[in-house]
């Protein structure tokens, strides 16, 4: 289509003329603006002056999506390139059209296509976080109800270091009742003070430890004072005459961590040594930083752990116990609460005998301060 | 001749304890914090241990093992057993094995630890 300077068609091909349901006649000598819809005429006449004063070639497909109308009133989407071309009588515009009805169309179902994909992501991804959700639920259960079977034991090793204090509280309040001198009236005091403070803080370390661990946030946590609470209740708890814990601690930055989880994690490892040794034996506690890691070695001189049982004794209720000792939770609550914290554990047997886990935890800093919440 | 006691107790405290309540006795006490100790002063022939007061659960040694030295030694002073341990089968099994007199369950009351001491102690008059 040839369009004059006073908007006037000049020239119109018979592809155009269908294209709006014209005959040639019908369009040749008629303004240009009958194949435009109503509402676009103001903005076609601006886009006309500011054109005339700056003719230059405007290539398919560049600028808005337009818009042209049949002869029976009907819209549809076109395509328009314009080339000014200067004649003997004046400009004249060459213009293009192709009417894009059918590529809007898949265009249109290509976008539809994209957001349903997007929505089918987006419910895949909620339904995988869920399922994520479920399972920290359910771990978290598990967690709980392996330590409350753990406290069952305790207790009753507990009961022990409860009653030997509580013996002396009560024997020295028999004795103050019956002295008459107040220095050593203040003695027993002091001493039944002492007593009753040791047996506070025993039930303080058992009920940490009880605790439900999905009350807590993370927090910043010192291994080497987890470390030492876990060896307290083991020692207390299991006390077992046969055997020594010995710990060797060096200064570690924290971790981040619910706490009574941690000293779950190295008391299940201790219970486990204490159990692996026959007779009298050591269980030897080690920390150290290994660059942005923290790494806890337990070694024990008990039996080791036979080579084909190495790669299984994380596995769920794998247990060589009888059972009297245990439903195999322990190490796989271990191995469970490690991961967790995005950390690592690994059993060997060492060349000098008995078994050696080594946990190493992620330092925890500012930034997983935020991010990291399992 | 004078009346002991022997308390063998791995802690001093406890060992304390029992001293507390027994020091209007006419006992005199005496005190071991290890099986070693005891055997060294129930060997000491210039005492007279009429009873022997064992803890069962100590480092090293249990309460069961001592006690059987003690009897394999001196099958003639009266043991008896104080535990914080209110463990009902191991005092069957203790009193079963061994021939104590009494087991007591911490914490005590100062009346019912003389009772048995008293009562250990004229056991003893009576067999040995």
């Amino acid at each position: 289509m040839v369009v004059g300077d006073r908007g006037d068609i000049q020239f119109v091909n018979q592809t155009l003329a269908d294209m709006f349901g014209y005959s040639l006649e019908e369009l040749l000598g008629k303004p240009v603006e009958i194949l435009l819809p109503e509402q676009h005429l103001a903005a076609h006449r601006r886009h006309v002056e500011n054109y005339a004063r700056r003719p230059e070639p405007r290539p398919m497909g560049a600028g808005r999506d337009l818009e042209g109308v049949s002869k029976d009133g009907r819209r549809f989407p076109v395509e328009i390139g314009l080339q000014p071309a200067q004649t003997y009588s004046g400009w004249i515009v060459v213009a293009t059209l192709i009417d894009i009805t059918k590529r809007k169309a898949i265009e249109e179902r290509l976008r539809k296509h994209e957001e349903r994909l997007e929505e089918l992501v987006a419910e895949r991804t909620w339904e995988l976080r869920e399922a994520q959700r479920e399972k920290e639920r359910v771990l978290e259960h598990l967690i709980q109800a392996e330590k409350m079977t753990a406290v069952g034991t305790l207790v009753s090793g507990i009961g022990h270091e409860i009653n030997n204090p509580l013996y002396v509280v009560l024997a020295t309040a028999e004795a103050l009742t019956d002295e008459e001198d107040l220095a050593r009236c203040r003695a027993y005091g002091h001493e039944i003070l002492k007593q009753a403070k040791d047996i506070a803080e025993t039930v303080k370390n058992l009920s940490q430890y009880a605790q439900p661990g999905a009350r807590h946030d993370l927090q910043r946590v010192d291994i080497n004072a987890s470390i030492a609470g876990a060896v307290r209740l083991a020692r207390r708890a299991l006390r077992d005459d046969r055997i020594e814990i010995k710990t060797t601690t060096s200064p570690a930055p924290d971790i981040l961590a619910k706490p009574e989880e941690i000293r779950q994690v190295v008391f299940n490892i201790i219970r486990n040594a204490i159990q692996a040794i026959a007779d009298k034996g050591l269980i030897e506690i080690h920390t150290a930083q290994e660059g942005d890691w923290v790494a806890v070695r337990i070694q024990d001189t008990g039996a080791g752990i036979p080579n084909e049982h190495l790669k299984r004794v994380f596995d769920p209720f794998f247990t060589t116990k009888g059972p009297d000792e245990g439903e195999g939770l322990g190490l796989y609550i271990v191995h469970q609460i490690v991961t967790r914290y995005r950390g690592t554990i690994d059993v060997e047997n060492p060349a000098g005998g008995g078994a050696r886990f080594v946990i190493r935890f992620p330092i925890a800093d500012q930034k997983n301060a935020e991010e990291e919440r399992p | 001749m004078k009346h002991h006691v022997l308390i063998l107790d791995d802690e001093a405290d406890v060992r304390t304890a029992i001293r507390l309540q027994l020091k209007d006795t006419r006992f005199e006490i005496l005190e071991a914090e290890n099986v070693q100790q005891a055997i060294g002063l129930l060997g000491d022939n210039a005492i007279s241990i009429d009873v022997i007061i064992c803890d069962v659960r100590m480092p090293g040694i249990s309460g069961v093992e001592a006690v059987t030295t003690f009897q394999r030694e001196y099958p003639t002073t009266p043991v008896i057993i104080l535990t914080g341990f209110p463990d009902v089968a191991l005092a069957v099994d203790f009193m079963k094995k061994n021939d104590v007199v009494d087991y007591l369950t911490k914490p005590v009351e100062k009346d019912k630890l003389i009772a048995a001491v008293e009562q250990a102690a004229q056991g003893r008059k009576l067999f040995g």
